[in-house]
């Protein structure tokens, strides 16, 4: 009886002792697993090659889809719904800058750090600059069918402006959110170079913040101006922002002199701590409350109560290009 | 019991092994190379083909180690050979003898093995070059220009891994001098001395030509693209960077010091960079197989565009990296 006993508690003593085994064995695997999957680096060359094709072929980058959109435009022109043609022009200029942005990304982002701002952004990027891929052929689509009408009836005309609107904002929204990641991994996946600066944070960050400005202007004019609207009923706003913008990127990305020679020009820290220091003075995190209040001609019609006595705010305005 | 035997026995080789790692790893202050790099130099030097007897100039720096009989020859007769080979491989080994005698004396225990097998490697390098230098001193100067130029071509094979091997060591002996023996320590305070100034301005010098050797040599497989843009901007940079490297230098003020170590810094940064390009993209293939168009380049390589703007910027552009770097030397710190 004594010996049965003792025999039964050595088994159970025993499968214990076997489960306690694999109970740690499974742990260790697991562990390890972890271990790898954490290590396992991102996939984040989805993100370079997407950025690449992007810059290669976004909106009117490419003659056939420009003489197919300068098709459009000059039947809105030809057509009672001309007052339409600011906006049509715009978003030619409009393309052209963001395609100077794409490039501008593009020759960095093969070279940046995969660090954990790179994680972050990555996907951000591809699946923003896919969807923004998607909305540009359901555009060209509309743009066909606009060039294709064969009745006389502008309301078509304006069925189809309408409809390639709505994408065209939903595209620049999409946009807007990946150069916005992507300048995310400029200032965050470079460390310690030439060209990750005070001047570059200003210009990168006045980049988002015409988009932004833009992409919302976009997007209420979907909301506002609706089929079978006349042109009392039309509030476009954006052709000052859109031509400084323009500018800008010309002035400050295309040529990018003021990034590239920033440390080892004073001036050009002086004007950039100047320019850096608006936010602390006038209390905002942004420059998007000065650019929405651009006009059509070019001139910036916001104003702060404080006097402007070391000229942070009129340093600002030439920077944005103010006209 | 049984277990903690069997514990202590395992605790016991892990004591063993873990002191033998620390052993091997720490330094010893035997195998100081110091004498061997003084031998080696005095060999290099005694070889009668490989370098021109005596101090020679190239340009604005002196040398004891200029190539002897570094030309070709076309049908006008024996021309001198690729400038750049003779500046980089003058500069570099100036370093290697000039630094290589901070070792004597030193006090401290020091890993050298680094040093010891970049000269290693340098040695073997040389007896390499060596064997060509005298094919090529042997050659009948009246052999046809071919079998001439057959000897020269390999002669500029073992001239360019000599070179490497040259930078190698002597970016070994600076890290040894600024890592592991802190002679940089104090500078940028009101201690700094003229020797740490001079030491830390060499130092830079020595990695921007170790950067234009990189795209010349590694990327540019030594040959020679004049009229090439991105060739071009480095070649010059290479002269600049030449010039101001035998200028005086004064004792900086400590404010202009750091300002030196901040530039370094953002050099060195921007250097992680320019290497990944340097990786990816090849000097040799742009110009001979995609016939200097980048378009045709991007065909095979999809970011070819994107590594030719980073070695643009760093290299050739009208506000490169390089060319700021040295103005602000030139202005500032160089007499």
């Amino acid at each position: 009886m004594a010996k049965a006993k003792t025999e039964g508690k050595s088994n159970k003593s025993s499968g214990t002792k076997k489960l306690v085994t694999i109970i740690g064995v499974l742990a260790f695997i697991a562990i390890i697993v972890v271990i790898i999957v954490l290590s396992i680096p991102a996939n984040t060359y989805g993100a370079v090659e997407r950025l690449n094709e992007a810059s290669q072929s976004s909106f009117l980058e490419n003659e056939s889809e420009k003489t197919r959109y300068e098709k459009s435009e000059t039947k809105i022109a030809g057509s009672t719904k001309n007052y339409y043609n600011q906006e049509v022009q715009d978003i030619k200029v409009l393309s052209g800058s963001i395609n100077k942005i794409l490039d501008y990304y593009n020759e960095y982002l093969i070279l940046a750090d995969d660090n954990k701002v790179f994680s972050k952004n990555y996907k951000i990027i591809k699946n923003n600059l896919e969807d923004a891929n998607t909305y540009q052929d359901e555009m060209n689509n509309y743009l066909i069918e606009l060039n294709n009408l064969n009745d006389n009836s502008d309301s078509h005309l304006q069925y189809l402006w309408i409809d390639f609107r709505q994408t065209f904002s939903t595209y620049l929204s999409s946009i807007t959110s990946a150069i916005d990641a992507l300048n995310n991994c400029y200032q965050g996946c470079f460390n310690n170079t030439f060209t990750n600066n005070l001047s570059s944070t200003n210009i990168l960050n006045t980049v988002d913040d015409f988009l932004i400005v833009i992409s919302n202007e976009f997007n209420t004019l979907v909301e506002t101006d609706l089929k079978n609207y006349t042109q009392k009923d039309y509030n476009y706003q954006s052709h000052g922002k859109i031509i400084l913008l323009d500018n800008f990127v010309n002035n400050y990305i295309v040529n990018d002199g003021e990034i590239t020679r920033y440390y080892f020009d004073e001036s050009l820290q002086t004007k950039y701590n100047k320019i850096n220091s608006f936010y602390q003075t006038y209390n905002l995190t942004n420059f998007t409350t000065v650019i929405e209040s651009i006009e059509d001609d070019g001139k910036i019609s916001l104003t702060f109560q404080q006097q402007d006595t070391d000229g942070i705010y009129s340093t600002v305005k030439e920077f944005l290009g103010e006209m | 019991m049984k277990k903690n035997k069997i514990l202590l026995t395992i605790l016991s080789i892990t004591m063993f092994f873990t002191s033998l790692t620390l052993v091997a790893c720490g330094g010893n202050n035997e195998g100081n190379p110091y004498q061997d790099f003084q031998n080696s130099l005095t060999t290099y030097l005694a070889d009668a083909t490989l370098f021109k007897d005596g101090t020679t100039a190239i340009g604005s720096i002196e040398t004891n180690f200029y190539f002897n009989n570094f030309n070709y020859k076309n049908s006008e007769g024996k021309i001198e050979g690729d400038k750049n080979y003779l500046v980089l491989n003058a500069y570099g080994m100036n370093y290697i003898q000039d630094y290589s005698a901070y070792l004597e004396n030193l006090e401290g225990n020091y890993n050298y093995s680094n040093l010891q097998n970049s000269l290693n490697k340098l040695n073997e390098s040389f007896e390499k070059i060596k064997i060509e230098s005298k094919n090529i001193y042997n050659a009948d100067t009246n052999a046809n220009i071919d079998i001439y130029n057959g000897f020269y071509a390999n002669y500029l094979d073992e001239a360019k891994n000599f070179i490497n091997a040259v930078y190698d060591t002597a970016i070994n002996i600076s890290n040894f001098l600024i890592e592991d023996v802190n002679v940089l320590e104090g500078f940028g305070t009101d201690k700094q001395t003229i020797e740490q100034t001079q030491f830390c301005l060499d130092t830079q010098v020595l990695y921007v030509f170790d950067d234009i050797r990189k795209l010349l040599l590694e990327s540019g497989e030594g040959k020679q693209f004049i009229g090439e843009n991105l060739y071009d901007g480095a070649v010059a940079n290479l002269s600049y960077f030449a010039n101001i490297s035998t200028k005086n230098v004064n004792l900086l003020t400590a404010e202009m010091a750091d300002e030196l170590l901040e530039k370094a810094e953002l050099l060195e940064g921007e250097r992680v960079y320019l290497n990944k390009a340097l990786e990816s993209f090849s000097l040799y293939e742009y110009v001979e197989v995609y016939e200097s168009s980048i378009e045709s380049y991007q065909k095979d390589e999809s970011n070819a565009f994107a590594y030719y703007t980073e070695l643009q910027k760093y290299y050739s552009d009208s506000n490169n990296f390089l060319y700021q770097y040295q103005n602000f030397l030139s202005l500032n710190i160089y007499e």
